[in-house]
């Protein structure tokens, strides 16, 4: 049985070495204007060259969503703790607009307390235990500013370069323009904590590219693919004969009509095949030694002490810490980009209790990936980025909550090229806007796609009359962070 | 302040000094005089090389349009021309720039002044020559071409043939050879319908003698309802449809469906394009629109909504307005306008300006509703109700005359019994087990042992004085009053006329002892009665259903309690009624008594009371309902009746033995209920349904709209008029102010040749999957070139002459020769034409999303093929539902359409738009964020899984099987139904054994595992003679089948 499906792949890759399709498919993409294929393939997810030598060849991207605090997390702020109870300067307020607060609001201090640490020195809150361990690979980006205040347009703006619908997101960028390196799995998984982001699929968008760029999501409960599974009345070897038939079929069709796509039909089902298989593999921690698991947390349970039902719900640390270690186990099988949403960082209230509940949640498996990755060898050339759509402002709302602040907040990245041990860019006494180094989101994704090999300004592509990107108009490569 | 200060004294300055000049000298000459001087110091930048500002300075209309910060030339009046200003300007302002060109001469800024007050006469054809924008090939006028002569006319089918062979006869090309009658068939029935032929279908028009077979199938399928369904869907995509708001909150909009429904409608009546287009960009203007009419403009309504907490409403709006401009020209006249909206357009001649001139028709819009006109499924809906309505009137009617003649009958009983009772003829409360009694008209006169406490007033009561608590504590307690135990009945009544809706009425409740005792409260309105031993184990709990106290206002309200340890022995009245009342605990099995006081006012610690009580009454029995009336003060009927009731019965005029009858109905329970029922009936006809609809309307007050400065809304530039592109043909205003209809006619304006080419090349691009021009929403100077010219305007023509009927436009596609080429790919052709633009062939093309569900269902013969209506929800994978935000979550779970609903096309499936149904999304369709104009064709594992392995499918594999077993068949013969129903052709021999070998491999492993085969066979109601092992195989083989690359494709 399964004799018969390598017969009619070698027989695919025969017909397409020589074929038809692939004249017409490699047009196509010389057409796109990204045509430096490695092999001259038919499948649009081959691997491709890249227009300088890649720094990093993987992303792995944390997506707290919501807007967590940098002030409680990354950007301290003594002045700001002095003056705690003031209001600001007009001067500074004039033209900012608020989602809920209002311009008189009060200034509120952090009450989190920051200490130095690693050889580099950086300045990070009692929040962040075990991230603080891994300061010298990272670089903290402190004046970052973004677009827009309300949740969804901020999150596209983060996600696809504009703060408007219709545009590829970051992974699909990236996946067009590099392919995917895996065989048996889709190049850009997306793994959510449990409930989903005010900006549901358009996080993960292929926008006007086509679907084979979108972000599969891999769900951390019931079957990892939609439909992956075999339904309960097929077995393995029925799937096989199934398979076979259809190959078979195919081919025939394709004798008749001579239509490259019949061939791209065959591989997609190929690739289904084994994705059954692969997928569920990729995803079984047995595999993974009681110390890889341990140093995660895959098994902590919620913490009692601290009780938030809007952190996501049963089970979110575990999901979290698992979906971090199964991000390193998708960039071992080649997946190229693993997005890890997690959609509750939203504190207009509750912030202490809340964003001590979250950092409880992600600071000790996300510390865990990135040394994961860097004993494997593997944090050389995987790029670990961790942004949300925007930050939250020095004012307070209420007495224990911050409003959304586009204007300063911080993201960072490890990894991949990245010089890490650094802060680039600082904020004003307030953390009310950049000071120094500001850093526009186009100017982070320049950077991003700067590190694996791509001119943000050649990964275009032509959509109604405008050769579109992810950086849009603008975007600058911020050297400093680079290795 | 200082730079405007400067433009007005100098502006002024000149204006002193001209008209003495004036009278002197002749009139300036453009060509001689002013050209000249703009072509040397401002067509640098303000000509075809570039627009700076979105200024032209070479063409007239452009130059008189303006820029994007102000208007240039205001004919008469120099003053207000920014031209002027800026020549003149000393400040950095300068035209020409400092560095870029040298300042006019005071005689050149003189000339350009003069021309201006004279009226800035710009002659025709003195514009620039060698302009590549107006000369762009698709903002000419359509050329009126005849279909070129060729070699091989015979075999031509009509103009479209001569214009394609005309091309590959010179490059010396044949056309591909005219598909099999199979493949033209299922082509045709995908591309008009997107269904598949049935078997009948099939046999018909494989077995149709006529030479004109072809034309007689193509105008039924014309003629099908499910045409509408098919291109309907085309035009969602385009206009956006969704069934929800999108962004976070993402709520539904359960009328959407009824824009969905007009589309389907318009299609399936051939509304022809024209009125079709005005109708949606603006059906609310057209004078006498109908509802339906007006309901079209629903087109602008498939915007998002953003309801996030803590949005800018005003910014949401403009975020709306820009999508409804943007999605209208991008839909209608290919014209990426958008560029435009930060900037002027860099690649076609669309300045800023000219893109807020455009936005001022959408500004003048709000969001509105329409009611339409009754369905006639409303209207018979109506009408049975009404007939309904008639029958139930007429048989309470009935029932009630019977009743009256009853009582007519017991009547002398009743008088007799009445009198009996109120042998005084007054009409009086009980007095008989009145136990605590206050009447709270002098509070120095309470009744023994009981206080005032927290000093309470007195106001103007029901009767007499009234107590008036302030909401704070005050109260009334009654030390000495009755003690009850659980199984002792007892009826407590006040009156109340509350300020505050919560407070105490009469309690006897020990809170912190676990809320011991007995206590009677309005809480909100609502009447509260709690007879607690221990709360909640051991305790009743029983609260007025729907009726609610209302401030402000006197009220009777009173409970009594039968003893009985039972919630249901609990009865609540207002105003002498019984209201229905709503147990919430009924687990009394202890007692109540308590050593605490009764209270009027207020439990020991809660529910103050805030407002009047008067004349608390505690009886230790149950009153009946004729006592309760008079307890509740209906004093005056039955005072009355006993008046009229001295008068012997034989000696009563009409009036008052119509009076006493009324009496006695009131009385009587089943009289009086259907009493209440007939003026009920009486009051309440039926209404007719309708729907409303989402629809847009025109503003009395225009707003007023300014340039974006860089795009952002509360960056206010220069104000503009409302106004279309000055290189495009000229609109007519109906009235004084241009609006959203002058638009739309504008639009579908014979000048304008911009839309019938833009729909004619749509719909050519869905039967070739390439449209006649490739980039088909950039008809711009930056998009692609028609491959065909000649083609596109004869199209576009014959559209326009053919009075804009959209199905003549199909219909001559589907006629050519061109279409019904095979679509086998040719190798020879690959070099010189790898994108088969010269179309010596026909394309395959993968079918859409919805017609992968379609198909399927319809194969196995479980499609329910209703039109319209509301939308439905299939069955959907968990999971999908929880990635979304967590408000779409909390409105629950997808609730799965029961019936045939679940089996209904893919294009009435629920869109929500943050998370859309997997299986469309998975199939490329669209999102509905924008505008789509041409779906993505994407080939990917996620879809091969689908179909696969999803329940929907299986079901589908499940049913064709069993259709395929249903007859008394041989397996050839069987796998050759198949082969017609699934691909509407007969199977080929080499097919034929990889399909028994399937069934063979089927076979032997549900042989081997009986367990699969058992839960293929999970219920499906099998017929005797077959076995599970056999219909399992068919299932596999079924599977296989939908699973094919030709399932999914247009041949």
């Amino acid at each position: 049985m399964f004799e018969n499906i390598e017969i009619a792949r070698r027989q695919f890759l025969t017909s397409s070495a020589s074929g038809l399709g692939a004249a017409a498919l490699v047009n196509l993409l010389d057409a796109d204007g990204f045509a430096d294929s490695k092999a001259k393939s038919p499948n649009p997810l081959a691997p491709r060259n890249t227009h300088y030598p890649a720094r990093a060849k993987n992303v792995i991207f944390i997506y707290p969503a919501g807007g967590p605090s940098q002030l409680e997390l990354f950007d301290p702020k003594p002045v700001l703790t002095k003056r705690s109870g003031e209001q600001l300067p007009d001067s500074l307020t004039k033209d900012v607009r608020f989602a809920f607060i209002k311009k008189d609001a009060k200034l509120m201090g952090s009450k989190r307390v920051f200490r130095k640490h690693g050889e580099c020195g950086t300045e990070l809150s009692d929040l962040l235990p075990h991230l603080s361990t891994c300061v010298d690979d990272i670089a903290f980006v402190r004046s970052m500013h973004t677009e827009a205040f309300n949740h969804h347009p901020a999150q596209l703006m983060l996600s696809t370069g504009v703060p408007r619908f219709g545009r590829p997101s970051f992974g699909s960028w990236v996946l067009y323009g590099l392919g995917s390196e895996s065989q048996n799995l889709p190049g850009y998984v997306v793994l959510t904590a449990n409930r989903g982001s005010s900006g549901g699929t358009s996080n993960w968008t292929n926008g006007f590219l086509p679907s084979t760029y979108q972000g599969v999501v891999l769900r951390s409960r019931g079957e990892p693919v939609l439909n992956l599974n075999l339904p309960d009345s097929v077995s393995r070897d029925l799937q096989a004969a199934n398979l076979n038939a259809i190959s078979k079929l195919n081919q025939l069709q394709f004798e008749r009509t001579a239509d490259p796509e019949i061939e791209s039909r065959i591989a997609s089902y190929e690739l289904a095949f084994r994705m059954q298989a692969a997928a569920p593999s990729a995803l079984d921690l047995s595999e993974e030694t009681q110390e890889t698991l341990d140093a995660y947390g895959v098994d902590r349970p919620e913490p009692t002490d601290v009780k938030s039902q809007i952190g996501g719900g049963k089970d979110v640390y575990k999901t979290f810490a698992r979906n971090c270690l199964y991000a390193r186990r998708l960039i071992e099988r080649g997946v190229r980009f693993v997005t890890l949403m997690h959609a509750s960082w939203d504190q207009h209230g509750q912030l202490a209790s809340a964003l001590s509940y979250n950092a409880r949640m992600s600071d000790q498996p996300i510390a865990a990936l990135i040394k994961d990755l860097k004993q494997r060898g593997m944090l050389d050339d995987t790029l670990i980025v961790f942004a949300g759509e925007f930050g939250r402002t020095p004012l307070a709302q209420g007495n224990d909550g911050r409003d959304h602040h586009p204007q300063a907040f911080t993201a960072w990245m490890a990894g991949g090229g990245v010089r890490g041990g650094q802060v680039y860019g600082q904020t004003d006494d307030f953390g009310w806007r950049p000071q120094e180094n500001p850093v526009h989101i186009n100017d982070f994704h320049a950077t991003l796609l700067h590190l694996l090999g791509i001119d943000h300004e050649r990964l275009s592509k032509n959509f109604g009359g405008l050769d579109v990107r992810l950086t849009n108009v603008g975007g600058n490569v911020i050297e400093d962070l680079i290795a | 302040m200082k730079f405007s200060t400067l433009i007005i004294a100098a502006v002024g300055g000149l204006a002193q000094t001209t008209n003495a000049q004036d009278r002197d000298v002749g009139k300036v000459d453009f060509v001689k005089q002013i050209r000249p001087i703009l072509v040397a110091h401002c067509y640098e930048c303000h000509s075809s090389k570039k627009s700076e500002s979105g200024l032209r300075l070479d063409l007239r209309r452009r130059a008189f349009a303006g820029g994007d910060q102000a208007t240039a030339i205001v004919p008469g009046k120099p003053e207000s021309s920014e031209l002027l200003k800026r020549i003149v300007s000393k400040d950095d302002d300068r035209m020409p720039p400092t560095g870029e060109g040298k300042p006019l001469s005071k005689q050149q800024v003189e000339l350009i002044r003069r021309w201006i007050q004279q009226g800035a006469h710009w002659p025709k054809g003195s514009d620039a020559e060698d302009d590549e924008f107006t000369k762009h090939w698709a903002w000419q006028p359509l050329s009126q071409p005849t279909p070129p002569d060729v070699k091989d006319a015979a075999w031509t089918e009509n103009g479209i043939d001569a214009f394609i062979l005309s091309r590959l006869e010179a490059k010396g090309i044949k056309p591909s050879p005219r598909a099999s009658r199979e493949t033209l068939i299922r082509r045709v029935y995908l591309d008009l319908l997107g269904l598949p032929p049935t078997v009948e279908d099939w046999r018909r028009w494989t077995t149709n003698d006529s030479p004109n077979w072809y034309e007689q199938m193509v105008d039924a399928l014309l003629a099908s309802p499910h045409f509408g369904e098919r291109w309907g869907r085309v035009w969602l995509d385009q206009a956006r449809y969704a069934d929800s708001d999108g962004y976070e909150k993402d709520r539904p909009r359960p009328q959407a469906y009824l824009y969905r429904d007009w589309v389907i409608d318009a299609i399936n009546e051939d509304l022809p394009f024209d009125q079709f287009s005005i109708q949606q960009i603006a059906g609310d203007l057209i004078p006498n629109a109908t509802p339906k009419v007006v309901s079209a403009t629903g087109f602008h309504r498939n915007t998002l909504t953003n309801n996030e907490g803590g949005i800018d409403r005003e910014e949401d709006r403009v975020k709306q307005t820009i999508d409804r401009l943007n999605t209208t020209f991008t839909v209608w006249m290919g014209l990426t306008v958008q560029c435009a909206q930060c900037h002027t357009h860099k690649y076609d001649p669309i300045s800023q300006r000219e893109y807020y001139q455009l936005y001022s028709f959408f500004n003048d819009a709000d969001e509105a509703s329409v009611t339409l006109d009754p369905t006639r499924t409303q209207i018979a809906q109506y009408e049975s109700a009404v007939a309904q309505h008639k029958a139930t009137l007429a048989d309470k009617k009935h029932q009630f005359e019977t009743a009256k003649q009853r009582l007519k009958q017991e009547q002398p009983e009743h008088e007799r019994r009445l009198l009996a009772r109120f042998p005084n003829g007054e009409a009086t409360p009980p007095k008989n087990g009145l136990v605590t009694y206050f009447t709270v008209d002098d509070l120095k006169e309470l009744p023994s042992k009981s206080n005032a406490a927290g000093n309470p007033t007195l106001a103007e009561g029901i009767v007499g004085k009234a107590l008036n608590l302030n909401g704070n504590g005050q109260h009334i307690q009654i030390h000495d009053g009755p003690v009850f135990h659980a199984d002792q009945s007892f009826t407590c009544s006040a009156w109340f006329n509350p300020t505050d809706a919560t407070g105490a009425i009469l309690t006897k409740i020990n809170e912190p002892n676990k809320f011991r005792g007995i206590d009677f409260t309005s809480h909100r309105g609502e009447l509260e009665v709690h007879l607690v031993d221990e709360w909640p184990k051991n305790a009743i709990k029983v609260t007025a259903k729907t009726a609610r106290l209302k401030p402000g206002q006197w009220q009777h309200v009173l409970f009594s309690y039968d003893g009985s340890r039972k919630a249901a022995g609990v009865n609540l009245f207002i105003n002498g009624e019984k209201i229905e009342a709503k147990i919430h605990y009924d687990t009394l099995v202890g007692d109540f008594t308590t050593p605490d006081p009764w209270r009027i006012g207020r439990r020991k610690q809660s529910a103050y009371a805030k407002g009047l009580l008067d004349d608390i009454r505690i009886y230790d029995r149950v009153l009946n309902d004729a006592e309760i009336n008079l307890v509740a003060g209906k004093h005056d009927a039955l005072a009355k009746v006993l008046r009229l009731l001295k008068t012997p019965a034989d000696r009563r005029n009409e009036k008052q033995r119509s009076q006493i009858e009324s009496y006695f109905i009131g009385d009587d329970p089943e009289a009086s209920a259907l009493r209440k029922e007939i003026r009920n009936l009486n009051t309440n006809p039926p209404k007719v349904q309708r729907d409303t609809a989402m629809s847009i309307q025109q503003r009395v007050q225009p707003r007023e709209t300014y340039v974006h400065v860089r795009g952002e809304f509360l960056n206010k530039g220069v104000k503009v008029d409302i106004g279309t592109p000055a290189f495009l043909p000229e609109i007519q205003a109906r009235s004084k102010r241009l609006d959203r209809l002058d638009l739309a006619n504008w639009m579908m304006d014979e000048q304008n040749s911009l839309t019938p080419r833009v729909y004619v090349n749509r719909v050519w691009q869905a039967y070739f999957g390439r449209g006649l021009v490739n980039t088909d929403a950039d008809f711009g100077t930056q998009g692609n070139r028609p491959t065909h010219p000649g083609l596109l305007d004869w199209l576009a023509g014959s559209l326009v002459r053919r009075d804009w009927s959209n199905k003549e436009l199909h219909r001559s596609i589907v006629l050519s020769a061109t279409y019904r080429q095979s679509s086998k790919l040719r190798p020879e052709l690959l070099e010189i034409d790898p994108n088969n633009e010269l179309l010596a062939r026909q394309n395959r093309l993968r079918i859409t999303a919805e017609s992968v569900r379609d198909l399927s269902l319809s194969v196995s013969g479980l499609l329910e093929p209703r039109l319209k209506g509301p939308s439905v929800f299939p069955p959907l994978p968990a999971g999908v539902i929880e990635l979304a935000f967590v408000d779409v979550i909390n409105r629950g779970p997808w609730k799965v359409s029961t019936g045939a609903d679940r089996y209904r096309r893919g294009l009435y499936t629920f869109f929500q738009r943050t998370s859309p149904y997997p299986m469309l999304s998975l199939f490329d369709a669209p999102d509905s964020n924008v505008t789509c104009t041409r779906r993505a064709t994407s080939n990917t594992p996620l879809q091969a899984l689908t179909v696969w392995n999803d329940p929907v499918f299986m079901e589908c594999s499940q049913q064709l099987s069993l259709r395929l077993l249903t007859d008394d068949q041989d397996e050839a013969q069987r796998i050759e139904k198949a082969f017609v129903l699934c691909f509407a052709r007969l199977p080929q021999a080499r097919e034929i054994e990889v399909v028994r070998e399937l069934l063979a491999s089927s076979r032997e492993i549900y042989g081997r595992d009986k367990s699969l085969a058992e839960k293929t066979t999970a219920g499906i109601k099998l017929p005797k003679r077959l076995d599970q092992i056999e219909f399992s195989a068919w299932t596999s083989l079924a599977r296989a089948l939908i699973n094919l690359d030709e399932f999914i494709t247009r041949p």
